[in-house]
């Protein structure tokens, strides 16, 4: 019994003793990206991340392994045109990536809700922890799935407040272990890609602790769906290489929930470079977020990023340390960003000036993201604050072909889910003869491939008829039928 | 008496006056080197000095120093050389007149023997590298004459040896040196250093498995349709072969039926149930329908090093999927008839959308494959369009009955270069019993100008399968290949 206790002593006194040398290095790196901040002056501050003292209590002691795992979303090999441009493929040898993007929905503004002119938080639920894995992209993808939830089928809206933890929701906490559990196989991903015989890119599930990306987890949230948390429980300090498959009910099953598909906000700077206008990009990206719910965002991480803890996060330098994904759940104008940092931000300020370390532009920000991150007890509360492109850094990006830069959520594309059921069905007898039948869906197909609003029963509605208009009345005419 | 003595003191003083005018001069010539020993390093600097010693009177003296048989005619009583390699023997021949002679005589020295050489040896063995465990490491010296030589292995105590080698025996494989130099001169060795190495390079294959070889069935069982294996060599290989066979009740059979020579710039295959490349040394080609779903195959790689040492190893996997080789769900184009254009009619060319499997596939109770859940609801919406070759017009779609005990649907959108085929399927009862598994049939017409030319058909990259859900459903294999097809040409009666 004395050994026994002896050894437990010596194990926590050694955590504490090589523990603390962990957060030593955090808090001296904390320090140098102090000082950059103040000699750039810059709104933002930096600090050893709370976190780490629970990665020490597990004896992870190497400050950048940790690192390695918090940065853990894969840039694709090369971004993929999809039906906004028409595939690249056009010689295939099998459906794969074809048929992940036929679960796809392009999202541009309809203009059906007000969007607030101030500050908004959309409804979702509380901060997690990704922990030791890269598992980002499995973390961000649930908390939008768990937010779309809220929105569309509890009917939770959002608020015009600058506070985000004030609309933490824990309604629903769905399983990030069954959603990291399929990965995809970047092996065969790239391979594919490669080989002239499979020039569409193939979707293989893997379960390598790999870092993923939210393009496919979301897609997995329909095909699959997600489990609840209770029945497939996260595993946080396992230290395995792979994602373990650990259900601890038999009956996990039963409780899976699906999405129908996914909207996509499409890339920032691509939709610039494509001439649209910068209130389509901006608003389809809050109508989104209003309508449908918090949107899994990605963006390459800055070496300096990891230590923020409050304030409008600008890199210091250009060193990238990786790729991350995270969630949007709202923004601030300049009067909530006041609010939210009243130590950091002036009071008679009317913007914020952004030099870009990666871009070499200065430009205003008068916008700013509010990002909830996975690495719980970390930065603003578990939440960053970001710069929104400006109209004025779009356009040069317009303009210029570049702008936005990686460490931009703006850079990448941005999801979430549909939950079809929640909305209610639309009149779709349209030739008025009191019966939905083969004449309306004839009429409806006559009018494929046109801009209509009689005919845009699609959800969401984009005022184009196409598959999901006609896939949409049968869902609907169905529904009559039962 | 007086005179016999007079005579005697007469000539005794005659005697002593002769030999006093004509006796010899005493000369003592000694030739010395700054050499040190009688072995004197190649290159090294040589001084020759020389005494001439006598009590007599000398008015001129010259010398001629002999170096073997070179004679070098010096005033001096000091000479430098820098001699090359070989034995020497070297000596002073010193010429003096006297004062009282005009003739010169002629006084030798004492004569030094030495030999000019070197430590060093030039091995004959210019490979970096052997594959054998036995190695002769010879030598010659770099200057040419005979010697006792020491020399050592590894670092070992040196040896020595009058031979111009070495026979090294069973060598362990891995790098190993001889140092050698000559016995009789003092220097650095010289050092050959090489390797040994008879075995070829080790290989780690790398694959795609969902459990990261947790299961007893296969060493990379990726759940799916796909497993890309790479492979690692643990030096480089100059040379790579890979094989497949199958793992069967009955036995091993080859798949290839010998090695395949593979690029060894290529460090994995894809491997997968319809179209495997191959990266051979002579060309890319392509293996359809090389491997299935449910089978248990084995991957043979093997390399070769720059010494031509050879290993493989090999690996196990399985290819699988929801469904095996025979039930799996596809939709793909297939041509049904073709008849060329007259002057009074047009050619008509008939493609089925065909699509096997899909309807069973989505009805399928799905036990579970992987730890996934992949359920879907009934199909309710399918959508595939078929692109087609300028030239060509879509005179008539017909939609065969394709869901039984449901109200099939369908209809077309017809662009002149694609046309977009719809069919839903809804809950309404219907008598359709009879079903097939065509999709479409789209009928083309074509003018004469066309019949005999190329035109090329594919499904579209844009397809849609949903369930009543309306939500994707997973795994259907839509062929995406564009195919080239040759109209029929009017062929003329034969007399």
């Amino acid at each position: 019994m004395k050994k026994t206790l002896l050894v437990i002593i010596i194990t926590l006194v050694s955590i504490a003793t090589f523990g603390n040398e962990l957060l030593q290095e955090a808090a001296s790196r904390a320090a140098e990206v102090n000082e950059s901040i103040a000699r750039l002056n810059l709104p933002w501050r930096a600090g050893v991340p709370g976190a780490l003292s629970e990665f020490a209590a597990h004896g992870i002691l190497d400050l950048d392994s940790i690192i390695e795992k918090w940065h853990g979303e894969v840039e694709l090999p090369e971004r993929m045109k999809m039906d906004l441009t028409k595939s690249l493929f056009v010689e295939q040898a099998t459906t794969r990536y074809s048929q992940l993007i036929s679960a796809l929905f392009i999202y541009f503004p309809y203009g059906d809700v007000q969007i607030p002119e101030g500050s908004f938080v959309q409804v979702h639920t509380p901060i997690t922890n990704q922990a030791f894995h890269g598992t980002c992209w499995a973390f961000a993808t649930v908390a939008s799935f768990e937010s779309g939830l809220l929105v569309q089928k509890d009917g939770f809206a959002g608020e015009e407040i600058y506070e985000p933890w004030k609309l933490q929701h824990d309604t629903y906490d769905l399983s990030e272990q069954f959603a990291s559990f399929h990965n995809i196989d970047w092996d065969i991903y790239i391979e594919s890609i490669y080989d002239p015989l499979q020039s569409d890119v193939i979707i293989q599930d893997d379960s390598s602790d790999a870092g993923g990306n939210a393009i496919f987890s979301t897609y997995n949230s329909v095909r699959y769906g997600l489990p609840l948390e209770s029945d497939f429980p996260y595993s946080m300090f396992d230290f395995n290489p792979w994602i373990l498959w650990n259900p601890v009910n038999n009956n996990w099953e039963e409780n899976i929930i699906k999405s129908t598909k996914t909207v996509q906000v499409y890339y920032g700077d691509e939709l610039s470079w494509l001439g649209y206008p910068y209130e389509i990009y901006n608003g389809a990206i809050k109508e989104a977020m209003i309508k449908f719910g918090s949107l899994a965002v990605s963006f390459r991480v800055p070496a300096d990023f990891d230590y923020y803890t409050e304030g409008v996060y600008i890199p210091t330098s250009t060193t990238i340390t990786g790729g991350h994904a995270v969630t949007l759940v709202g923004w601030l104008d300049m009067a909530g960003l006041k609010a939210a940092f009243p130590d950091l931000i002036d009071p008679e300020a009317t913007s914020i000036t952004v030099n870009d370390p990666f871009s070499g532009l200065t430009w205003e920000a008068t916008e700013f993201w509010i990002i909830k991150n996975s690495w719980g007890d970390w930065g603003w509360n578990g939440y960053y604050v970001v710069p929104a492109v400006s109209k004025q850094l779009y356009e040069f990006s317009a303009n210029n072909g570049f702008g936005i830069s990686p460490w931009m959520i703006e850079y990448n594309a941005m999801y979430v889910p549909i939950f079809e059921e929640a909305y209610a069905m639309e009149d779709v007898d349209f030739n008025g003869d009191g019966v939905v039948d083969e004449k309306d869906f004839d009429i409806l197909v006559e009018h494929m491939y046109t801009g209509s609003i009689v005919y845009d029963i699609s959800i969401p509605k984009d005022y184009w008829v196409d598959h999901e208009d006609i896939s949409r009345f049968l869902l609907i005419w169905n529904s009559i039928i039962d | 008496m007086k005179r016999i003595s007079f005579m005697l003191v007469l000539l005794a003083a005659l005697v002593l006056l002769v030999t006093s005018c004509f006796k010899p001069p005493f000369v003592v010539v000694t030739l010395s080197s700054n050499a040190g020993s009688n072995t004197v390093l190649a290159g090294t600097t040589i001084t020759f000095s020389w005494k001439f010693e006598t009590a007599d009177d000398f008015k001129e003296v010259v010398y001629k120093l002999h170096i073997n048989d070179n004679i070098l005619e010096l005033q001096t009583t000091e000479y430098a050389t820098e001699l090359v390699a070989g034995n020497y023997k070297v000596w002073v021949e010193a010429l003096g007149k006297l004062a009282i002679e005009s003739g010169f005589r002629t006084f030798n020295s004492n004569e030094l023997e030495f030999t000019v050489g070197s430590p060093s040896v030039i091995f004959d063995n210019t490979q970096a590298a052997y594959a054998s465990k036995d190695v002769t490491v010879s030598w010659k010296p770099v200057d040419g004459l005979t010697h006792t030589y020491l020399y050592s292995v590894d670092g070992a105590a040196f040896v020595e040896t009058d031979a111009l080698k070495v026979d090294l025996k069973n060598l362990v494989d891995g790098t190993h040196f001889v140092q050698v130099k000559t016995k009789e001169f003092n220097g650095l060795p010289n050092k050959y250093v090489f390797k040994v190495d008879t075995t070829g390079p080790s290989i780690t294959i790398f694959g795609s498995d969902r459990y990261n070889g947790g299961l007893g069935d296969g060493d990379f069982r990726p759940f799916g349709r796909y497993l890309f294996a790479s492979w690692q060599f643990s030096e480089p290989a100059v040379k790579v072969e890979i094989r497949l066979r199958e793992t069967t009740e009955e036995g091993y059979p080859w798949i290839t039926d010998d090695w395949l020579d593979w690029d060894p710039t290529v460090t994995g295959i894809l491997l997968n149930d319809e179209l495997v490349t191959l990266y051979l040394t002579e060309g890319t080609f392509m293996m359809p329908y090389m491997l299935e779903l449910g089978h248990t195959y084995l991957l043979y790689v093997r390399a070769y090093d720059e010494l031509g040492n050879n290993k493989y190893t090999y690996v196990s996997f399985k290819l699988e999927d929801r469904y095996t080789g025979e039930d799996k769900p596809e939709i793909f184009i297939a041509p049904i008839t073709a008849r060329p254009a007259t002057d009074e009619e047009d050619g008509s060319l008939v493609i089925a959308v065909v699509a096997p499997n899909v309807k069973e596939y989505i009805d399928k109770i799905k036990e579970y494959f992987a730890p996934d859940n992949t359920r879907n609801g009934e199909l309710m919406y399918l959508q595939n369009s078929l692109l087609y070759s300028q030239g060509l017009t879509v005179t008539q779609v017909f939609f065969p009955d394709f869901i039984p005990d449901k109200k099939n649907v369908s209809n077309f959108v017809d662009f002149g270069d694609e046309i977009v085929l719809v069919r839903g399927f809804v809950n309404e009862p219907a008598e359709i019993e009879e079903v097939g598994e065509v999709v479409a049939f789209v009928e083309f017409g074509f003018g004469p100008e066309m019949n005999g030319q190329e035109v090329s058909l594919g499904l579209g990259t844009d397809y849609f399968i949903r369930d009543g859900a309306n939500r994707t459903i997973d795994g259907i294999v839509v062929d995406n290949f564009i195919y080239g097809l040759d109209l029929p040409e009017i062929v003329g009666a034969e007399m």
